[in-house]
């Protein structure tokens, strides 16, 4: 196991043990489904509740990790960080992007042990092309460019 | 060099993939196209690899 999968899996632990359930999007869900890409932090969308942000405290009560935007209620975003890792919390997607909806079109990836949820290219393609950052706009071309390699390796 | 029966079986097969792929999508640059296939074709034995790593001069290793 790489010195990454043994952070996600850190990560999907903690996930476990404090009941968040979550949906692994952003670069890493990319990186793990064929795109070549690299990134700082993961990101995972969950539901926005009461209960799961007291959830998200928890999670990085317990991984000794810092909590950046927690009071804001109107945030879409919760970073939690330490010197080893920075995880984002991500309320909302892209439009229309319900969490039920991303759950449904997801797929399940085995890290060690551990399944996680990973939100499908398509619904990347989306989150990415909406959020329209320089970043995201980087980085379409090569979701596009590994779902038609996918799809052309899928029919052989 | 040394390298594994195994793991020169599976660059042929990349490279295979990539002879044939990259006349039928000529808009994807050849050096994704590799990067892709490898990804999607290497064994689940090999590590996975997507955290960059920020050096103190803000350098971003991976």
């Amino acid at each position: 196991m790489s010195p990454d999968e043994i952070i996600l899996l850190k990560i999907l632990k903690e996930l476990k043990k404090v009941k968040l359930e979550a949906i692994l999007v952003g670069n890493v869900a990319c990186a793990l489904q064929g795109v070549p890409v690299m990134t700082y932090d993961i990101d995972f969308f969950v539901i926005d509740t009461n209960i799961n942000r007291k959830k998200i405290n928890l999670f990085a009560k317990n991984l000794n990790m810092q909590i950046l935007k927690i009071n804001d209620e109107l945030s879409e975003t919760i970073r939690t960080e330490n010197k080893e890792m920075v995880v984002d919390f991500v309320f909302r997607l892209g439009h229309n992007q319900t969490f039920e909806k991303v759950r449904a079109k997801s797929i399940k990836l085995k890290i060690g042990n551990f399944y996680v949820n990973v939100a499908s290219l398509n619904d990347i393609l989306i989150s990415k092309k909406e959020a329209n950052r320089p970043k995201d706009k980087a980085i379409l071309k090569l979701i596009e460019d590994t779902i038609k390699i996918k799809n052309e390796l899928n029919k052989k | 060099m040394n390298m594994k029966k195994d793991d020169a079986k599976i660059f042929r097969k990349i490279a295979k993939y990539e002879e044939k792929l990259a006349s039928k999508f000529p808009d994807i640059p050849k050096h994704d196209l590799h990067l892709i296939l490898r990804n999607l074709l290497k064994p689940k034995s090999w590590p996975k690899r997507f955290l960059l790593r920020r050096l103190k001069n803000n350098i971003y290793v991976p």
